[in-house]
C-alpha cells in the first residue's frame, strides 16, 4: 500500500496538545497513529524538529511498544486473540483460517485489496467468549474454523448498513423504581450488550414505557453474557442470560404493560420468548456468536455463593458512571472517615445542596497518615499484582522516604493472557480505585498520581478519565480535598502495548517516555521512583480493597483468608470449565472448590487435568493437587504463583508440553531484551519446546531445557524473566512423562499437530462432507465408500473431524 | 559508609559504591562486558554476577550497591557456573569468525589475512615479519606445502581461492625475510635448551625458543639440517631455498651440533647439561619431566606447528607456569556462508580499487594486487574482544545451545571508516549510551524489543552520521567487534586494549 502523505500542520497541532518534553513521546505517537493509523517517518521527523524528543528516542520508543505500527495498514483491523483461554480453544486454527480466507501468504498481514490487516493479540480480555476475534472494536465470540468466512462477511455487511442508516435511539428516561440492568463492561459489550441495550430501549419506546435501561458494573457471569436483569419494585429481579437483540421485545412485553390499546394489540402478537429465562433449558444448535442458554438457578447460585465481594462490592448493581449512586452505597465514606474524622455522608449531602464539597471542615478527628498505614498493615493486605508484598509496609517505606515530592501510581497494565480482573475493576468500580488512591496518597504523602492503563483497554481508560473529572467536580480530587488542605491530582496514562511495563521500574520508564525496560532494584521506587522521587506503585485490585478495609476495619478483612494471605482475591476463571467469568473468592478456598463448585466442573464430560494459576508467570497445578488452598505461599511452593489472577482450567485434551510452549512464546515475545538470560535464554527455551512439539527433540534436550530454565529463573534482571520459566518447570515437575513421550514423537493429549495423524474409521458412511471441508483436498472420497485421508498433504487442521456427522474421523498419536 | 566483605576481605566503601567498584579497589577482577566507566550501568550481559553468601542471591555487581554486612563471593563455583551460562547463551547467537578460516586451518596458525593486508598496502617488511613469524620457513613451505589453508578460503566459495602459498613464497623469495628486525630476540634468560633433531619441528621449536631469549642447541645425527626435505628433487624444492632459511635460524643464534646421534642413554647426559630438552625425532624418549616432544610430521607445516607448540610449553615450563591450567583459546566460527552473505563480505572488504589481476611480469607485484581480493574474514578485534577473552577464561564451547536459525551475515556502514556487524552485537547498548553522552544529533538507538532487538541509526541514516564524534569511544567500549574500524591497522590509534598475545 502507498504511504500516506502527511499534513505537517496535523503534527504541529498534536505536539501543541501533548507538549514538547521528552515524556510526551508516547502520547504524541498515539495521537499520530490515531490520525494516520500508522506512524509515518516524516511525521516522526517533524516531531523531532519541534520537541525535545530525539531521533534516537522516538525510533526506540516507537519500535518498543507493540501498539505502534510503522507500516500502513488495511481499512479494518482484525485482532485474533491468543490469550490462554482462546489458545486452549484452538485460536491457532482461527488465525490460520483468517489467513486462508484473506489469502495471506509468507507472513503478509494485509490482504491484496487493503481491506483487512490481521494481527495476533496477546489477549482481548474476554476469555469467557473464547475463541474470540475483534474487528475494529466489534468482538466476535466462539468462532470456529468454518464460521470465520461468514464472520468477516457479516462485519462488512454491518459496516455498510452502519454507513447507510446511522441511527440513535433517543429516549427520555425517568427515574422510578423499575429498571432494566444491562452489563456494560467489555465482556458484556463484546457479548453484544450495547446492541441489546438499544433493542431494549427501542422495545420500551414502542410500548411507551419510560423505564430506564441502566448500565451496571460487571455481573461476573461472563460465560452467560449478555445478561439482562429486570428489576421491578416489590418483585424478585428476573435474570435473563445470553440475550439476543430480537429477544428484547419479548422481555419487555413480559414485564411491562403497553400504555396504549393499539400498542397492546401489537405486542400481543410478539413471540413469547422464555428460552433464555433462567430456569429454562432448551437445547439448540450453537449459532454464530453465541451458544445455547443452559443457565439454571442452581449453577448461578453455586457460581455466586462461594464468593465474597470486596473489590467488586455491589457487583451488578452499580452504574459505573454514577458518582451519586456510589456515594449512596457508602462510597468515599472511607475518605471522609480518614480525612474528616467521621463518615457522615457529607459529600453526598453537599452535592444535593449543590455545593462542590469544599466547605469548611473540622479535621481534629482526622486520621494521621500513620493511622491509615497502621490499619492497612493490620489488615494483612498484600499486593495483588503478583508478588504479594505487604501493602502497609510498602506505604510505610514511601512515607518514610525523604523527599518533598512523592508520586502515587496505579498499575493497570494488566497484560497476562487470560486475565481481565483489573480491566473489569477499572471499568466497573472506577470510583473505588480512586478512593483507594486518595487514601494511599494521604498515607504516603503524595500529591500527584498516575493511572497507567493498558492500551488494549479503551473503555477502562475512558471510564477512569470520566471518574476523575466527576471526583474533581465533587471536590474529591484536586486541590484541598473536602477542604482539608490535602491535594491530589490524578492523570490517566495509556500504555502502548508492552507486557513488561507491568514491572514497576519498567512502568516508570514508560511514564517518563522511555523504552519500557526495567532497572535493577534497589533502589526501589519507594526510594527513587518516578523522576527520581519516592513513588508508591500498587496494583488496581490492591487499591480497590483499601476503602472496604477502612470502612469495615482491618479485623473484618483479616478474618478472611489464611494465616499469611488475608481477604479476598479476584480471579478470571476460564478454560475448560462450564462457567467462566470473574470471581472474587476468600483466600484459602481450594482450587477444587473453584473449579467444581464455582466453575461447575469440566465441560464436555472430559477429565480435569490441571489449573494454570498466575498466567505466564505462574505454573500449572495438577488435578491431584487441586486441594491446595489459594494462598501466596502455598501457590509459590507448588511452583506456581498468585500472579495477577488468571486461572485457566485444562482438561485431558490439553497437552502440557504445548501449554508450556504457548506460555513461553508469550513471555519470549514480551521480553524487553535488556538482559541476556531473558533475551536469549527464553528464545532458546522456546526453540527446545518447539522441537519437542514438532517431534524433532532429542532426549538430552529435556535436561538442557530444565537447566536453562533455572538459568533464566535465577539470573534474569526482572520479574518477567525470573518467572517466565515457571510454566515450563511446573510442567516438567508434574507432567514429565509427557515430555518424554514427545521425544518419542508421541503427544498423549493428541494436540501437537506434527505428532498426530488423522484417519477415518469403518463407521464412515461415505457422505463426502469431510472431503468438502478439507482445505487442501487430501481426502479421497467416493460416495458411499470408506473415505481415506492422504496424510502427506494433510495439515492436521481438524476440519474433517468437525465436519463428520458420525464421528468416524479420528485423530491422535498412533 | 557500608562495610562488607568481598572474598573474605573486609572493606569500607562510600555510600552508593557498587560492588564492582569495591572489588576493583581490592584488586579483585570481576569479568564484565557491558560495563563502561562514564555511562550508567547497562545491566545487560549479567556476566558480572557475584553471590551474596548471606542471602544466596546472585547480584549483578556493576549496578548493585555495596551494603552493610554483605558477604560477597566473586569466584565461587555457582558464580562461575552462572557466568559460563550467560556466555554460552551469548555465543549461541554470535555470528562471527574469531579467526579467518585460512588461519584456523593452517597447522602453524599463520596470520594469513594480516599478511594479505600488509602485502596489499605495500608493507612488504611487515608481511615478511608476519609470514616468518607464522611459518618459520615461509620460502620452503612456499614450495612444499600442500596449502590446506586455501581449501576453506571464503573467497573460494565466492569465486577463486586466494593463492596464499604463492604469496608467502613471493614475499620470502624477494628477500624481505632476511631483514635484521626478524632476528631480534628477547633478552637472554640464561636458560639452555637442547633440541634433538633438525627437521621442520625441531628447527621451528628452536627458532621460537631462541626468540624467547633462551639459548638453543640442536643435535643432528646427519651432517646437515633439514631432515627428509633434503631428499626432495630440485623441481619440487630448488637448491638453496632450504639452506637459506636454515641460515636464518643460525643467524638468530641457534647452535647446530651435527653428527651426534642422541640415544636414550646420551639423553640422560643432555638432560643434566640443559634446562629442558625438546625431542623432535622418533623413538628417543617419551615426554616427561623436562623432556618435551615436537612431533615431526609428513605434512611439513604441521611439523612447524608442532615445533611452535612444543616451544610454548617449554617456555611456560621454564617460567614455572606449568602449574597453571592451560586455557583453551575460544574460537567462534560462522561455518558455511551462502553466496549473498559472501557478496556482503566482498562488497565491504575486497579492496574496491583492486584492478583486474592483469598478468604482471613481476610475481610479487601480481601477488600484491591479488591480496586485495581477501575478504577479511578474521575478526577485527581478535585480540581485544572481551567476549573472546571471557569465553576463553571460562572454557566456553561454541553452540552449547543451538540456535534454530542464525540471522544472515550483515555489515552496516557503507562508506565510512567504521563498520557495524550486527551478528557480533550483544545488544548491551553501550554504543547507544556513549553516542547519547556525546550529544550526537542522530545517535544510535535500539530498534524493536526482545530477542529481535537491533542497534540501528535512527531513520536509517548512515552509520557515520550517527556517531560523528563518538565513534572512537564506541569502538573501544564495544565488548565485541560489532563496531570496529574498517581497517584494523587504524585500531592502533584508538588504544584498543589487547589482552592476548598471539
Amino acid at each position: 500500500m502507498a504511504a500516506t502523505t502527511i499534513d505537517i500542520t496535523d503534527i504541529d497541532r498534536i505536539v501543541d496538545e501533548n507538549g514538547r518534553a521528552p515524556e510526551a513521546v508516547i502520547p504524541i505517537l498515539q495521537a499520530i497513529q490515531t490520525r494516520y493509523r500508522y506512524l509515518p517517518d516524516e511525521a516522526l521527523k517533524r516531531v523531532c524538529e519541534l520537541t525535545e524528543i530525539t531521533a534516537a528516542s522516538i525510533e526506540g520508543v516507537a519500535s518498543f511498544y507493540s501498539q505502534f505500527r510503522r507500516k500502513p495498514v488495511g481499512r479494518h483491523m482484525i485482532s485474533v486473540c491468543d490469550g490462554t483461554a482462546c489458545h486452549v480453544n484452538n485460536s491457532e486454527d482461527i488465525l490460520e483460517s483468517v489467513q486462508e480466507v484473506l489469502a495471506l501468504r509468507n507472513g503478509q498481514d494485509t490482504d491484496a485489496d487493503g481491506v483487512f490487516t490481521l494481527q495476533k493479540v496477546a489477549c482481548l480480555g474476554c476469555c469467557s467468549l473464547a475463541p474470540a476475534i475483534q474487528i475494529d472494536g466489534v468482538t466476535y465470540a466462539h468462532l470456529r474454523r468454518d464460521t470465520v468466512k461468514e464472520t468477516l462477511e457479516d462485519f462488512l455487511v454491518m459496516e455498510r448498513a452502519k454507513k447507510e442508516a446511522p441511527q440513535e435511539v433517543q429516549r427520555h428516561v425517568v427515574k422510578s423504581g423499575a429498571e432494566i440492568r444491562v452489563g456494560l463492561d467489555s465482556c458484556c459489550v463484546a457479548g453484544g450488550s450495547a446492541i441489546i441495550r438499544e433493542a431494549l430501549e427501542r422495545a420500551l419506546a414502542e410500548i411507551g414505557s419510560e423505564t430506564p435501561v441502566k448500565h451496571v458494573s460487571c455481573v461476573h457471569m461472563c460465560h452467560q453474557v449478555p445478561v439482562v436483569e429486570v428489576v421491578l419494585p416489590g418483585k424478585d429481579p428476573a435474570l435473563y442470560v445470553k440475550v439476543r437483540p430480537e429477544d428484547a421485545p419479548a422481555i419487555v412485553a413480559r414485564h411491562f404493560k403497553p400504555r396504549s390499546a393499539l400498542k397492546r394489540i401489537r405486542s400481543s402478537a410478539t413471540h413469547w420468548l422464555d428460552r433464555f429465562y433462567v430456569g429454562d433449558t432448551s437445547e439448540t444448535k450453537p449459532v454464530l456468536e453465541r451458544h445455547d442458554g443452559d443457565a439454571r438457578e442452581e449453577h448461578v447460585s453455586s457460581f455466586l455463593s462461594h464468593q465474597r465481594h470486596i473489590a467488586t462490592e455491589h457487583r451488578g448493581e452499580l452504574d459505573p458512571g454514577d458518582l451519586d449512586e456510589y456515594l449512596r452505597r457508602g462510597g468515599f465514606m472511607a475518605v471522609e472517615k480518614c480525612l474528616l474524622g467521621k463518615a457522615t455522608g457529607a459529600v453526598l449531602l453537599n452535592r444535593h445542596r449543590g455545593g462542590n464539597g469544599r466547605g469548611p471542615s473540622t479535621s481534629r478527628d482526622a486520621w494521621t497518615p500513620e493511622q491509615i498505614i497502621e490499619e492497612i498493615l493490620k489488615s494483612g493486605l498484600r499486593g495483588r499484582g503478583g508478588a504479594g508484598f505487604l501493602t502497609g509496609r510498602k506505604w510505610q517505606f514511601v512515607r518514610e522516604a525523604p523527599g518533598d515530592k512523592k508520586y502515587i501510581i496505579c498499575n493497570g497494565d494488566e497484560g497476562d493472557p487470560g486475565a481481565f480482573m483489573d480491566r473489569m475493576i477499572l471499568e466497573s468500580y472506577s470510583y473505588r480505585v480512586i478512593e483507594g488512591m486518595i487514601l494511599a496518597a494521604r498515607a504516603v504523602g503524595a500529591n500527584e498520581g498516575f493511572l497507567y492503563i493498558r492500551a488494549e483497554y479503551p473503555l477502562a481508560t475512558r471510564r477512569m478519565r470520566q471518574a476523575i473529572k466527576d471526583c474533581e467536580a465533587a471536590g474529591l480530587l484536586g486541590d484541598s480535598i473536602l477542604g482539608t488542605g490535602f491535594s491530589l491530582h490524578l492523570t490517566v496514562k495509556e500504555g502502548a502495548g508492552a507486557f513488561v511495563c507491568g514491572e514497576e521500574t519498567a512502568l516508570i520508564a514508560s511514564l517518563e517516555g522511555r523504552r519500557g525496560t526495567p532497572s535493577i532494584r534497589p533502589p526501589y521506587p519507594a526510594q527513587e521512583g518516578l523522576y527520581g522521587c519516592p513513588t508508591l506503585i500498587n496494583n488496581v485490585e490492591t487499591f480497590s480493597m483499601v476503602s472496604w478495609i477502612i470502612r469495615n476495619g482491618a479485623a473484618a478483612f483479616s478474618a478472611m483468608g489464611t494465616e499469611k494471605s488475608k481477604g479476598t482475591k479476584v480471579f478470571s476463571l476460564a478454560g475448560k470449565i462450564k462457567h467462566g467469568g470473574l470471581i472474587e473468592v476468600p483466600m484459602g478456598i481450594t482450587l477444587r472448590e473453584i473449579v467444581e463448585d464455582i466453575g461447575g466442573g469440566i465441560r464436555d464430560g472430559r477429565q480435569f487435568k490441571a489449573v494454570l494459576v498466575g498466567g505466564p508467570s505462574g505454573g500449572c497445578i495438577p488435578a491431584s493437587l487441586a486441594d491446595i488452598r489459594v494462598d501466596y505461599e502455598a501457590l509459590t511452593q507448588a511452583g506456581a504463583m498468585m500472579g495477577s489472577g488468571g486461572m485457566v482450567v485444562l482438561d485431558d485434551s490439553d497437552c502440557m508440553v504445548e501449554m508450556a510452549r504457548y506460555f513461553l512464546s508469550f513471555t519470549q515475545h514480551e521480553s524487553c531484551g535488556k538482559c541476556v538470560p531473558c533475551r536469549i535464554g527464553t528464545k532458546r527455551m522456546l526453540e527446545m519446546l518447539t522441537r519437542l512439539c514438532n517431534g524433532t527433540a532429542k532426549e538430552a534436550d529435556i535436561e538442557l531445557l530444565e537447566q536453562l530454565a533455572h538459568v533464566v529463573k535465577n539470573q534474569s534482571l526482572c520479574g518477567l524473566g525470573k518467572t517466565a520459566p515457571n510454566p515450563v518447570l511446573t510442567a516438567l515437575k508434574y507432567f514429565r512423562e509427557e515430555f518424554d513421550a514427545h521425544v518419542q514423537k508421541k503427544c498423549p493429549a493428541g494436540k501437537c499437530k506434527a505428532l498426530i495423524d488423522f484417519w477415518i474409521e469403518d463407521n464412515c458412511i461415505g457422505c463426502t462432507l469431510c472431503a468438502q471441508a478439507c482445505p487442501v483436498d487430501c481426502i479421497v472420497s467416493h460416495p458411499y465408500t470408506l473415505h481415506v485421508i492422504e496424510l502427506d498433504r494433510c495439515t492436521r487442521c481438524d476440519a474433517c473431524r468437525i465436519a463428520c456427522p458420525v464421528d468416524a474421523v479420528k485423530s491422535g498419536s498412533r | 559508609m557500608p562495610t562488607l566483605t568481598i572474598n573474605n576481605k573486609r572493606i569500607e566503601v562510600g555510600a552508593g559504591t557498587t560492588i564492582l567498584q569495591a572489588a576493583r579497589s581490592l584488586g579483585i577482577e570481576i569479568p564484565t562486558l557491558c560495563q563502561w566507566d562514564g555511562v550508567p550501568p547497562m545491566n545487560s550481559c549479567m556476566l558480572c554476577v557475584v553471590r551474596n553468601a548471606k542471602t544466596g542471591q546472585l547480584l549483578s555487581s556493576c549496578s548493585s550497591q555495596a551494603q552493610q554486612d554483605m558477604e560477597i563471593e566473586t569466584d565461587s563455583g555457582d558464580v562461575c557456573a552462572a557466568r559460563k551460562e550467560v556466555l554460552d547463551l551469548i555465543v549461541s547467537e554470535h555470528l562471527g569468525d574469531c579467526e579467518a578460516p585460512c588461519s584456523h586451518t593452517c597447522p602453524a596458525s599463520m596470520n594469513i589475512p594480516q599478511m594479505m593486508r600488509q602485502m596489499y598496502s605495500g608493507d612488504l617488511e611487515g608481511a615478511a615479519y608476519t609470514v616468518t613469524l607464522g611459518l618459520v620457513f615461509p620460502w620452503t613451505l612456499g614450495y612444499v606445502c600442500p596449502a590446506p589453508c586455501q581449501n576453506p578460503c571464503r573467497r573460494k566459495s565466492y569465486d577463486e581461492t586466494m593463492q596464499i602459498r604463492d604469496m608467502h613464497r613471493s614475499v620470502a623469495e624477494a628477500g624481505y625475510s632476511d631483514a635484521p628486525e626478524l632476528l631480534e630476540c628477547l633478552p637472554d634468560t640464561g636458560k639452555r635448551i637442547a633440541v634433538v633433531g633438525s627437521a621442520m619441528a625441531g628447527m621451528a621449536a628452536a627458532w621460537v625458543l631462541r626468540k624467547s631469549g633462551h639459548a638453543c642447541t640442536i643435535f643432528e645425527k646427519e651432517a646437515k639440517a633439514g631432515g627428509k626435505l633434503r631428499s626432495l628433487p630440485e623441481k619440487d624444492l630448488p637448491n638453496g631455498v632450504l639452506d637459506a632459511e636454515i641460515a636464518r635460524v643460525e643467524r638468530l643464534g641457534v647452535e647446530f651440533r651435527y653428527g651426534i646421534e642422541v640415544t636414550k642413554e646420551s639423553l640422560d647426559e643432555i638432560q643434566k647439561e640443559f634446562d629442558a630438552v625438546v625431542v623432535a625425532c622418533n623413538g628417543v624418549a617419551p615426554p616427561s619431566g623436562k623432556v618435551f616432544e615436537a612431533k615431526e610430521h609428513k605434512l611439513n607445516v604441521r611439523a612447524v606447528g608442532n615445533g611452535k607448540e612444543a616451544a610454548l610449553l617449554v617456555d611456560r615450563y621454564l617460567k614455572s607456569m606449568n602449574g597453571a591450567a592451560e586455557k583453551h583459546l575460544f574460537e567462534s566460527k560462522i561455518g558455511r556462508m551462502e553466496k549473498p552473505e559472501l557478496e556482503v563480505m566482498r562488497s565491504h572488504n575486497e579492496n574496491r580499487e583492486a584492478m583486474e589481476p592483469e598478468p604482471v611480469a613481476d610475481n610479487l607485484a601480481r601477488n600484491q594486487t591479488e591480496a586485495g581480493r581477501c575478504l577479511h574474514c578474521d575478526c577485527r578485534k581478535r585480540t581485544s574482544c572481551r567476549l573472546r577473552k571471557w569465553c576463553s577464561e571460562y572454557g566456553v564451547e561454541m553452540r552449547k545451545f543451538t540456535a534454530a536459525e542464525l540471522p544472515e551475515y550483515r555489515i552496516i556502514g557503507r562508506d565510512g571508516d567504521v563498520i557495524f556487524e550486527p551478528g557480533k552485537c550483544i545488544r548491551c547498548g553501550l554504543c547507544v549510551a556513549i553516542a547519547k553522552k556525546y550529544g550526537e544529533e542522530i545517535g544510535l538507538t535500539f530498534i524493536g524489543r526482545g530477542f529481535d532487538m537491533d542497534i540501528r541509526v535512527p531513520f536509517d541514516e548512515p552509520l557515520e552520521r550517527g556517531i560523528r564524534e563518538s565513534a572512537a569511544e564506541c569502538i573501544e567500549a564495544c565488548p565485541t567487534a560489532a563496531i570496529s574500524w574498517r581497517n584494523v591497522e587504524d585500531a592502533e590509534h584508538c588504544h584498543t586494549t589487547t589482552w592476548i598475545e598471539l
